[in-house]
């Protein structure tokens, strides 16, 4: 095998999307070749400090532009023949906007905070099923007013409310029921993006109202999480 | 999917070499073409398929581009140490 080649192929031994004979071929090659494998040696260190860069990585106007119109050739980013998630531009411009965490990450953090919930004993600070109750209970606590909607007579009946943190930033945790299954709603504000839908047999699913995020999260099954969704969404007007 | 049966361990200094800033800027130096590849492959995590079909090119072209990017920007962090 020539360098020449073997550059090209390196790339995507890496990426491990080289099939078998190829994978072969190549690390027989890198045996034998040391400018090659070092060429593979800087390959993962670029991969690791791009990756572990990515928390902080500000956007540029440039990055933003070339997104667009990435994202401009492809209408809506319709879902692909593989499965791709149509909300990857959006989770791509949240990621560059924001510059935090990405948003797989992010949605990891949402389903942490809602397992941590239920297993520290620490689901709920104020305990009522009255929105009156409830919603004031957040002032003076975070600095902004989520909506509070009684659900009850669509099968969500609220128990109460919690201050939580997500993604660093002070968060409104509030609780809802659907039968025994909880379903935590993190209000945030400005933190938009769609979710990646399941982790870990949790869905998640995400709305905005006014400017604030809304991110539901809980093992339910996925239809009634997206029913409760556009409940809250429909009664929050 | 096809994992590589070895892989070095990652070169701490190099790492280090490669900070955000650098990076940042060499990044945002590639071609657009390249540029879309890397940010989707190494943030994304897209396969390859899923490369071919975001940018509607060959398979080949995601694999030609990749590693041209990676070529390209260890060449210009390189030079920007130096």
């Amino acid at each position: 095998m020539i360098c020449d080649e073997a550059r090209i192929l390196v790339s995507a031994y890496q990426d491990g999307e080289l099939p078998e004979d190829r994978r072969e071929e190549i690390e027989k090659h890198l045996d034998d070749c040391p400018a090659c494998a070092e060429v593979l040696r800087r390959n993962l260190s670029l991969s690791d400090a791009i990756r572990s860069g990515a928390p902080t990585y500000p956007a540029s106007d440039s990055l933003l532009r070339s997104l667009e119109r990435f994202s401009a050739r492809r209408p809506i980013w319709k879902p692909f023949v593989g499965g791709l998630s149509a909300g990857l531009a959006a989770a791509l411009a949240a990621m560059f906007f924001f510059g935090r965490s990405t948003q797989r990450e992010f949605t990891a953090d949402l389903v942490a905070d809602h397992v941590r919930s239920l297993m520290a004993a620490h689901l709920i600070d104020v305990q009522s099923s009255d929105k009156h109750t409830v919603k004031p209970w957040f002032l003076g606590k975070v600095d902004f007013s989520p909506n509070v909607p009684d659900l009850a007579s669509d099968g969500f009946p609220l128990i109460g409310g919690r201050l939580d943190y997500v993604d660093h930033h002070a968060a409104a945790a509030l609780v809802y029921m659907k039968a025994r299954h909880v379903i935590n709603v993190l209000v945030v504000p400005e933190r938009p993006g769609p979710p990646v839908a399941d982790i870990d047999g949790y869905h998640v699913e995400h709305w905005r109202s006014g400017d604030l995020d809304y991110w539901a999260v809980s093992d339910v099954a996925g239809g009634d999480l997206r029913q409760f969704a556009r409940a809250f969404e429909a009664r929050s007007k | 999917m096809n994992v590589p049966t070895r892989s070095p361990a990652p070169d701490e200094a190099v790492v280090k070499a490669y900070d955000a800033e650098n990076l940042r800027r060499a990044i945002e130096a590639l071609p657009a073409a390249w540029r879309e590849m890397i940010i989707l492959r190494e943030f994304e995590q897209l396969s390859y398929k899923e490369l071919a079909e975001v940018a509607a090119v060959p398979i080949g072209t995601v694999m030609s581009r990749l590693a041209r990017a990676r070529e390209r920007l260890h060449d210009l962090l390189c030079v920007e140490e130096g």
